[in-house]
């Protein structure tokens, strides 16, 4: 069986796992975790910016609240999913990522210090993703993530579904606030929400 | 008038519309060709290229659309990308692999597969069948183009192929269509173009043909119009110059007739003094080429006429060098003359007897010499004449030496003949009166003999001095000789010769002759004579008579007139004259012979006066070694001989009592003549001179004058004649003289007077003469 095959059904079994656990609320997640992570490679991959605006690595910054159980949850599992992916590189740039609790530090400066150039947002509670936005556009970061009506909220890139399968939505005035610059090629994919 | 004989090109189909056409029509065709093969091609290739282009472009952008969905292996959008391209009606097929090769999308797969599994690599290329264009093109992931899949697409070349052929049908008839009106096209135009110029064509026709009045009509303001207008110009200028020329011509043609005519009359003058001298001229040029020759000398040198017209040199050298006796020097003279400037004489003889002087001078032109003027001069008759002349002078010299002799001779013969006269006359008298049987009558006959042989040699040297009397007698050379033969002279010269044979030839019928038997008969033995004492080893001598008529001329030694000839010919095979003696041997005393031997030198001198006596003319012809002929061509005489006449009796020769008048200055002479005529039975009565005799005839009457021819003193027997005559006109008159024969003689008997007889004279011959004179009448004719 190859790689590929593997993965399929990797994703398959995730998707039918989250399905079958996933709280219905507008944080939820639409596609597991081990499905979000390798797409978001791929949207990565169609910003044109990003070698512009990142060094000699990708440092992901993974938001989560340690306090909520299903954002540290979703955290862990990006973070493994992260180990146990072949794939380490996005456009050949390494790829890092950075635990950043949205609750201990400040984050502006924890940003700052870790030169965050993408920020997955796991799903949060309470917090309004301007907060997020605020940086991002200030700091050109990329917001990721797998909750879909974030990207509705403000962030620039998350997964949804459609017939079942995943589906790539872009936020595009964040995404260009945020410095991104994504081929119509992929705007051509997703979704793509306009303002 | 055309100044070139070309004729001009007959107007064909290759005229310049033809050929504009023609030609125009061929590019065209090319041209159409070329669009109907390049064009469809090109359109095919570049409608492939099109397509081609086309189909990587929809590749491309297929691909470029569905990389991202490949990447995110969305199928969905992928196929809505298909979907979409598959609104292209040349889409045959698409098909979507992964970078693994798997199928993701496609459409009309089946298509696809047959298509590209056909082939063996991944290039744009056009299928088997020639009806799709295959194109595969990468799907790379952007922005760092990695591959993730592959796009296989194919077009549909149905629709290019058929457009391909609809544009090359197009093609084809849009150049069938450029092609006639093009040719169309052309033809108006050359038409437009050309019409102008056949116009001009026929109008320079016209003016090459010498109509210079015509001129180009066309006025358009083209190219055609300039070379139109041009033209005309030209043709103006032309025909101003051709007016000058014609005038110039004229003025030159007129020119050279004036010169032309100088010219023939100086060549006219030229050939007229060449022609107007009796001179040969013959004009060579340096090399011997005949420039120019007269007529003289083409008639001097018997040139035929064709000769001189055909100009062969060399055959007109021949005709020249075979006349010469010796050419060889006369050539060779002339070749050293060749290119000389020397002038040169000479004098040529001709085979024929022809003597030419010839002068030669150098040709000089401009101080150059330039040929060689040759000049002959025919100086045959000179020479002859100087030849002649020198013969003359030979004989003149001979004849006054004889003269001389003769006035010695004559001075002394006169004298001696009158004492002759009496030694001869005498003794008839005596004897008439002497007894047959008297003893005086032998001695008297000797010494009257002897008298009549010393008055022989008186009449030899008279003779000789063409002085003598000589006796004009009828008489005949074969008795003349066949009586010298048998004289006792010729047989002391037999005696003396004993080993020559004398042989005669006589022509039985021979003519007779005027002349003297004794002076004849000393011809003969004086030739006899010397012909055997040529022949000093014994010979033959051969003496013939023969008639002859000389119908012209003939020359030898002496040149003998036209006319009746009975010829004595003397011939010896003796030792023969030389030339030099020949020319001498008539001259007195001129002999070879040791004198005192035979003859004084007189023997031929005496032939010579003989045969000139005689009206006759003598011919030599010896060889030394081989004899000599000698000719002697006595005149002929139809008259009977007058020896019958002397035979008469003594009854015959006696008168009647006739009156004879004897005219003599001698008187002796009148004495002996009366005393014989008285004898004879006539009266006599004597004058001492012509004037006494014609002073008697004015009162008297003479049956017959005996005239003495020379009388000293007075008037001569002619004169005394001639006078007698007027007193009687019808007077008879014999002659009788001591001289030979003269021109006074005949005059007095071409008056009328009779015979003549030679003194000394016998009885028998003057009786006879006297006898013959008588019967005469008054008119001079014999009466019966």
């Amino acid at each position: 069986m190859s790689f590929k095959s593997s993965m399929k059904i990797v994703i398959l079994a995730s998707v039918l796992a989250f399905l079958w656990t996933a709280p219905s609320s507008a944080q939820e997640m639409a596609v597991p975790v081990s499905v979000q992570f390798p797409l978001f490679l791929k949207i990565l991959v169609f910003d044109r910016n990003l070698r512009n605006r990142v060094g000699d690595e990708i440092v992901i910054g993974v938001i989560h609240q340690r306090k909520f159980k299903r954002s540290l949850r979703v955290k862990d599992e990006f973070m493994d999913v992260m180990k146990e992916s072949p794939i380490k590189t996005v456009a050949d740039i390494p790829i890092r990522l950075v635990s950043i609790d949205v609750d201990d530090a400040d984050l502006e400066n924890t940003i700052s210090k870790n030169e965050i150039d993408v920020l997955y947002i796991t799903p949060v509670r309470t917090l309004e993703m301007k907060k997020f936005t605020s940086l991002s556009f200030a700091k050109k970061i990329t917001t990721l993530t797998g909750v879909p009506d974030y990207v509705a909220e403000g962030l620039a890139v998350g997964i949804g579904t459609k017939g079942g399968k995943p589906r790539i939505i872009i936020n595009l005035p964040t995404a260009k606030a945020e410095g991104a610059d994504f081929s119509s090629g992929l705007l051509n994919l997703a979704k793509v929400i306009k303002g | 008038m055309r100044l070139s004989n070309k004729p001009l090109p007959r107007i064909s189909f290759r005229t310049i519309r033809a050929k504009i056409a023609a030609a125009i029509s061929v590019v065209l065709g090319l041209i159409s060709l070329f669009i109907f093969i390049f064009f469809p091609a090109r359109l095919e290739k570049q409608a492939f290229k099109a397509i081609s282009a086309k189909a990587d472009s929809i590749a491309e952008m297929t691909a470029f659309s569905i990389s991202p969905a490949l990447f995110f292996e969305d199928v969905e959008s992928i196929e809505e990308v298909i979907k979409s391209a598959r609104q292209n009606e040349n889409l045959v097929y698409m098909v979507v692999l992964d970078s693994s090769g798997n199928v993701i999308a496609d459409f009309n797969k089946d298509k696809a597969t047959h298509a590209y599994f056909s082939h063996s690599h991944d290039d744009n290329h056009i299928s088997a069948d020639g009806a799709i264009c295959e194109v595969m093109t990468p799907i790379l992931m952007r922005p760092n183009g990695r591959d993730i899949g592959r796009l296989y697409l194919g077009l549909s070349l149905k629709e290019l192929r058929s457009e391909v052929a609809n544009s090359r049908a197009t093609i084809a008839l849009v150049s069938v269509v450029i092609l006639i009106i093009g040719t169309i096209l052309v033809f108006i135009i050359s038409t437009l173009a050309t019409r102008h110029l056949g116009r001009m064509a026929e109008t320079f026709e016209e003016i090459s043909g010498g109509d210079l009045t015509r001129r180009a009509d066309v006025s358009s303001r083209d190219e055609v119009g300039y070379l139109a207008g041009s033209f005309n110009l030209m043709v103006d200028n032309l025909e101003v110059a051709r007016n000058k020329l014609e005038s110039l011509n004229r003025n030159l043609e007129e020119r050279v007739e004036e010169r032309t005519k100088a010219l023939k009359s100086s060549e006219g003058q030229l050939r007229a003094i060449l022609e107007s001298t009796d001179d040969g001229i013959l004009v060579v040029d340096s090399l011997g080429q005949v420039i120019h020759s007269n007529r003289n000398f083409a008639e001097m040198w018997r040139i035929p006429e064709e000769l001189t017209e055909e100009g062969n040199d060399d055959r007109l050298i021949n005709c020249v060098l075979e006349q010469l006796e010796d050419p060889d020097e006369f050539l060779s003279k002339v070749r050293a003359l060749y290119g000389s400037s020397e002038t040169s004489f000479d004098t040529l003889y001709f085979k024929d007897g022809q003597v030419f002087e010839r002068s030669s001078g150098p040709l000089i032109v401009e101080d150059k010499v330039v040929g060689r003027v040759w000049s002959f001069s025919d100086v045959t008759k000179r020479k002859k004449a100087e030849k002649e002349k020198s013969s003359l002078e030979a004989r003149l010299q001979r004849a006054e030496k004889m003269e001389a002799l003769g006035t010695l001779a004559g001075g002394v013969a006169h004298d001696l003949n009158n004492i002759l006269s009496g030694i001869v006359s005498y003794p008839d008298l005596l004897l008439m009166t002497l007894p047959e049987d008297s003893d005086l009558r032998k001695p008297i006959l000797t010494i009257q003999k002897s008298g009549q042989r010393a008055a022989a040699v008186v009449q030899d040297l008279l003779t000789l001095a063409r002085r003598g009397v000589a006796v004009t007698e009828v008489c005949n050379l074969n008795e003349i000789i066949s009586d010298y033969l048998e004289s006792p002279v010729h047989a002391e010269i037999k005696i003396h010769h004993p080993e020559v044979q004398f042989r005669t030839n006589f022509e039985e019928r021979l003519l007779n002759t005027l002349g003297s038997p004794v002076h004849l008969s000393k011809t003969v033995m004086n030739l006899i004579s010397n012909a055997a004492e040529a022949m000093l080893d014994g010979g033959e001598v051969t003496i013939s008579t023969r008639n002859q008529y000389i119908d012209k001329p003939v020359k030898g030694y002496d040149t003998v007139e036209e006319g009746d000839y009975t010829v004595l010919q003397v011939s010896d095979s003796g030792i023969g004259i030389s030339r030099e003696d020949l020319n001498r041997i008539f001259e007195p005393f001129y002999t070879k012979k040791a004198m005192g031997r035979s003859g004084t030198g007189l023997g031929m001198a005496v032939v010579w006066g003989t045969i000139k006596d005689h009206k006759g003319y003598i011919d030599v012809e010896s060889t030394e070694g081989e004899g000599t002929t000698f000719a002697l061509y006595f005149p002929v005489t139809r008259q009977e001989s007058v020896q019958d006449a002397q035979s008469l009796s003594m009854e015959e020769l006696m008168g009647d009592g006739e009156t004879i008048l004897v005219v003599d200055d001698v008187q002796e002479q009148r004495e002996l003549a009366k005393g014989m005529l008285e004898k004879l039975g006539y009266r006599v009565r004597t004058a001492p001179g012509g004037e006494a005799a014609v002073e008697y005839m004015k009162n008297n009457r003479a049956d017959l004058l005996m005239l003495d021819m020379i009388m000293d003193n007075g008037i001569d027997g002619l004169e005394t004649y001639k006078r007698i005559l007027e007193l009687h006109p019808e007077q008879r008159a014999m002659i009788v003289s001591g001289f030979s024969e003269t021109d006074r003689v005949r005059d007095a008997q071409a008056l009328g007077a009779g015979q003549y007889i030679r003194k000394p004279y016998v009885l028998d011959t003057l009786g006879a003469v006297v006898k013959s004179e008588l019967k005469k009448n008054t008119n001079g004719k014999i009466s019966n």
